[in-house]
């Protein structure tokens, strides 16, 4: 039995500029990802990893090709349908600063749960859970200014995960932290999205860290190489 | 090397603000509008200072002593005369009289008209007296100045024609004397009984001049001082003419209050977005710390950058002020009609300029050292960790919450429950109390939203309102600070207008009035003979009639009004009311007694029974108080005295105006026709007006002055919000990414814009609950400060549309600044506002 793909990217492609300026960053890039595979995207610095994971995420429009999640074409979804699919499907864990600096641990895992509809004593609770998972219950009400960067890394991670999405998105997630804070992370990362079986697209130049991946997939100069299902 | 890097921060603080040119754009309109402001102001403030300064008689020696008289009749003969006996030194004489010029196309120029002796050339500087002699004076021939006739095209063998006391007159100018002589130029000189004929003023004298000639002086002045037994002031030259520097406090007071007002605000919102400016570059600034540069070069490089921002501002705010202040000369031109001195101040934008100047580079200190104290708090580490990015809950709420709160209640028990003349120290703990209120309440409105179950919007507001107090405190105290100035002098200028309107009221109960002159041309030397009253009543219509004179004498060294009625059907024609004393006391006075305004009596501290020291042309009487009378329409108050004790002071029976009361069942309009009739035959320049014409002119008269404040609070206030608007429009550019960071977490654009709308709407309502009543208290303690030159204690009137206004306005502003800043814009990629700056 084959399931279908949590994400399908066909024909990705993104240009920036106009005209004679115009620069080519994605070229015709393809990927599927499934429940509860981690698909690693690896490449140099300026290859488009980012910029194909913004577009996958749909942070970001394509120029060309067409992108599914969950089914949906995100080219047809308008701000709202995009901003609760964030809320309820996708979670994101960037390099840094992940964390809005006027709400609290708790309140920036709860953010997404609230974001739902979810009552905010509810929410709360589950983010609290969440914390718990990564070792944060102490800083549960911290401002994310008196946080470690390991530790605002960690409650990314929560808050990523507290709305049992379809896929997390990591771009460079241990990017800005010591290795063993970013051995932490990744674990932790992986963990909860196992839990919860949910795909996770990373982008890393992190090599120990694609090697976990069931995918990886090189980009070099916006051309996808070596992606597909391995399983 | 130490320049090489106050440059590269320099540089790099320029970028950092180039690239943020809502900041920039801010910083700048902010010290635009201070500097305008302040300039404005001032210059109104000299402008008004000029024309109750007085112009100075420029030409007398410094060995000559002045002797001015009191009374407005003059010295008699035999004083003057006492006056050389007693010194035993050469003397001249003086007649200085207010009159207007009259030009062809109707329009009239207040001037002074010196009538002097032959000998005046002994007490005048040796050039002046040198042209004298080349060019003597013939028959019907005038002096006058270049520094005036030299504008107006005016030259030696011209006409020049001139309102006298009871018909015009025209003059041949002699010749055209070099500089200005007097009163800035604008003067007539013409022989002595050509004036006293002029004007009526028979053998009487202004002004005796005494030749020192090496006397000692104090001894001269005792002389003459006991010679003229308190009908005159023995004073220097210099201070000729300058009775009314003590006059028209009022205005000088609110236009001083005002200034100071407008500093303030202009400071506060200078200083707040300046120091925004400054604290937006603390990541710049941490960055550098990496690469080894120190707080001096920080101090150094911050201070280069802000230097030309400063120049900028102040070039364009001072040119703006003066042309703004200059647009508002109605100010000192009404005080000049008013006081009849006939000076025409100019536009002084040097004093101004200055002022302006200071008060900006005060600013800005305080702007930048504020600044400093925290660049040495920048470390590099911030660099690394960003945590200087992040808002920090504040030390708690309670505190500054209390000490706002006890503020408060201090300034409000001062106002209210306050004596007299200490209301105004209340300002001080109001103001301190509802800038820092306006502060806390904000954060304490954020604590409150946070209970309970908040969703998304109200979370993320309730925690902003919190954590983004350093940033909403700018706006908060630029509102506060603005409405309670706006409201504050408006309510000032309306309670005034208002007190001045009814006092209007009560004596112009007439339906018509029979002027010497048009209305706010005539100088109190135009006048009627008091033999027309009989041809008045002859009218058909004509039910009533009274006459009312008014002038000046000085008295303490300031000028004050003495008003006069004749008693015939007062009961028809006045309503003014006793306050204390006999009711009647306009039909009771006598020689010895008077009645004053209740605003001569509350600032001059004197009640019913009191004695006052009044001169005469022929030494002093000691009068009593009779009654106080409700009147603030005069400013500093006035004297009422009987028509024998007028006679006596101004030498003259002639009257100012006849006011006429008009049978039921006549129509106004053909008796006003036939009053007109009776007297434009012998008086050209009188006019007939009627009780609107006159209440609207009288009354419009202070109206117009404080109406200019009012526009001043409005544009004051406007200029506040819409600063404190591009602030926030700058603001929210920083919170990009982290409005970001909530979209990322499901909220929509939709989501994240009703959050900003509801924070500035909370902001600003927090601002107007504080600061509204604030500023209707601010108008008890302004009247007050007031009071203390003026005597007017008016019923406090609050300034409903200001009021009423006021939040919308704010708010108006805000949501612009939204609209500009355009921070939740739906089609912006996410991609682009996660973008590190």
């Amino acid at each position: 039995m084959t399931a279908s793909p949590v994400l399908r990217a066909e024909g990705v492609s993104r240009e920036f500029g106009r005209g004679e300026t115009v620069t080519k960053v994605l070229h015709d890039c393809h990927l599927e990802v499934y429940a509860g595979q981690t698909v690693a995207i690896v490449g140099k610095s300026g290859s488009g990893k980012s910029t194909f994971a913004n577009c996958l995420s749909g942070l970001d429009r394509p120029t060309g090709g067409r992108i599914t999640l969950l089914g949906q074409d995100l080219a047809e979804l308008d701000e709202p349908r995009m901003a609760r699919m964030r809320a309820e499907h996708i979670g994101f864990v960037l390099q840094k600063d992940n964390l809005v600096p006027t709400l609290t641990l708790e309140e920036n895992v709860a953010a997404p749960l609230i974001m739902s509809g979810v009552k905010l004593s509810a929410a709360l609770e589950r983010a609290r859970a969440a914390l718990a998972e990564v070792g944060l219950t102490h800083r549960a009400r911290s401002w994310p200014g008196q946080v470690s960067g390991g530790e605002a890394q960690r409650a990314a991670v929560a808050r990523a995960c507290v709305s049992e999405p379809a896929i997390v998105f990591a771009d460079e997630p241990t990017g800005a932290l010591d290795e063993e804070n970013g051995l932490r992370v990744q674990e932790l990362l992986r963990a909860m999205v196992k839990e919860r079986g949910a795909a996770t697209v990373i982008i890393t130049h992190d090599l120990d860290l694609a090697a976990g991946a069931d995918v990886v997939a090189t980009m070099t100069a916006g051309t996808l190489r070596a992606a597909g299902r391995v399983f | 090397m130490a320049l090489d890097a106050t440059m590269l921060v320099s540089r790099s603080l320029m970028r950092s603000w180039y690239f943020r040119p809502a900041r920039l754009a801010a910083a700048i309109a902010a010290g635009i509008a201070g500097v305008l402001l302040t300039t404005a102001v001032l210059v109104v403030y000299f402008a008004v200072y000029d024309a109750l300064r007085g112009a100075p008689i420029t030409a007398v020696r410094d060995e000559v002593v002045a002797v001015e008289a009191s009374a407005p009749a003059g010295l008699a003969p035999s004083v003057v005369d006492e006056v050389g006996q007693r010194t035993g030194l050469p003397t001249t004489s003086m007649l200085v009289v207010s009159a207007s010029r009259l030009q062809d196309d109707g329009t009239t120029t207040p001037m002074l008209v010196f009538g002097v002796e032959p000998e005046l050339g002994d007490f005048v500087d040796d050039d002046l007296a040198e042209q004298t002699r080349e060019h003597p004076l013939g028959p019907g021939e005038v002096y006058l100045a270049a520094a005036w006739a030299d504008q107006r095209g005016v030259k030696a063998g011209d006409e020049i024609r001139v309102g006298g006391t009871t018909d015009v007159r025209t003059w041949k100018v002699a010749a055209i004397l070099r500089g200005e002589v007097a009163n800035r130029g604008s003067v007539i000189i013409a022989p002595r009984p050509v004036v006293a004929e002029a004007f009526g003023r028979g053998e009487f004298t202004d002004v005796v001049l005494v030749d020192q000639r090496g006397q000692d002086r104090a001894r001269v002045v005792a002389d003459a001082t006991a010679a003229v037994d308190g009908a005159a002031a023995v004073k220097d030259p210099k201070d000729l003419l300058s009775g009314y520097r003590k006059s028209f406090q009022t205005f000088l007071t609110i236009l001083a209050m005002f200034a100071v007002i407008a500093v303030l605000t202009a400071g506060v919102v200078l200083y707040l977005t300046w120091r925004l400016a400054l604290d937006d570059a603390r990541p710049a600034l941490a960055r550098m710390r990496l690469t080894g540069v120190r707080t001096s070069h920080l101090m150094a490089g911050s201070a280069a950058v802000m230097v030309p921002i400063l120049l900028v501002s102040y070039a364009i705010g001072v040119v703006l002020g003066v042309l703004v202040g200059s647009r508002l000369d109605s100010f000192s031109r009404q005080i000049t009609d008013l006081s009849q001195q006939a000076v025409t101040p100019g536009t002084p934008w040097q004093l101004p300029a200055l002022g302006a100047l200071l008060a900006v580079v005060l600013m800005f200190l305080a702007a930048w050292v504020s600044g400093v104290r925290r660049f040495t708090k920048v470390e590099a580490i911030e660099a690394v960790s960003g945590r200087g990015e992040v808002a920090v809950l504040p030390g708690g709420v309670r505190k500054p919450f209390l000490l706002g709160a006890g503020l408060l209640v201090t300034g409000v028990l001062v106002v209210l429950l306050g004596p007299p003349l200490v209301q105004s120290v209340g300002l001080v703990p109001l103001l301190g109390g509802a800038a820092l209120l306006s502060v806390v309440l904000p954060v304490v409105i954020g604590l409150a939203l946070r209970k309970g179950e908040p969703g998304p919007v109200r979370l993320a507001v309730s925690r902003q309102l919190q954590l983004g107090w350093r940033r909403n405190a700018a706006l908060c105290v630029t509102f506060t600070v603005s409405v309670v100035s706006a409201v504050g002098m408006a309510g000032v200028a309306g309670s005034i207008r208002h007190e001045v309107a009814a006092s209007v009221e009560r004596w112009t109960p007439g339906d018509l009035y029979v002027q010497a002159a048009p209305l706010g041309t005539n100088l109190r030397n135009e006048t009627l003979p008091r033999e027309l009253e009989q041809e008045l009543r002859a009218v058909d219509g004509v039910e009533a009639v009274t006459t009312f004179s008014f002038t000046y004498l000085e008295l303490d060294g300031r000028r004050v009004q003495v008003w006069s009625w004749a008693r015939s059907d007062l009961d028809r024609l006045s309503r003014l009311t006793v306050t204390e004393g006999p009711a009647d006391v306009l039909t009771l006075l006598g020689q010895d007694d008077i009645a004053v305004s209740v605003n001569y009596a509350d600032a001059q501290g004197v009640e019913v029974g009191d004695r006052l020291d009044l001169p005469l042309p022929t030494g002093h009487r000691s009068v009593t108080i009779k009654a106080v009378v409700d009147d603030s329409a005069s400013d500093g108050g006035m004297l009422i005295a009987s028509p024998e004790l007028y006679a006596e002071l101004t030498g003259s029976t002639q009257v100012y105006a006849f006011f006429v009361g008009v049978g039921a069942s006549a129509d106004k309009a053909v008796v006003r026709d036939a009053l007109a009739a009776v007297v434009s035959d012998a008086h050209p320049r009188s006019r007939v007006v009627t009780q609107q014409i006159l209440r609207d002119t009288v009354a419009n008269i202070t109206a117009r002055l404080v109406s200019a404040f009012e526009v001043f609070a409005w544009v004051m206030f406007v200029l506040a919000v819409l600063i404190g608007a591009a602030s926030l429009a700058s603001g929210l550019v920083d919170r990009k990414r982290a409005n970001a960071l909530l979209r990322l977490s499901g909220a929509t654009a939709k989501t994240v814009r009703r959050q900003l709308t509801v924070e500035v709407v909370l902001i600003a309502a927090g601002s107007a609950l504080v600061s509204l009543p604030v500023g209707w208290l601010a108008i008890v303690a302004l009247l007050d400060a007031q009071a203390v030159q003026s005597g007017i204690r008016p019923p406090v009137e609050i300034p409903v549309l200001l009021s009423a206004l006021s939040l919308p306005l704010v708010i108006a502003c805000m949501l612009l600044a939204l609209v500009i800043a355009k921070p939740g814009k739906a089609n912006t990629p996410l991609r682009d506002l996660l973008a590190q700056d």
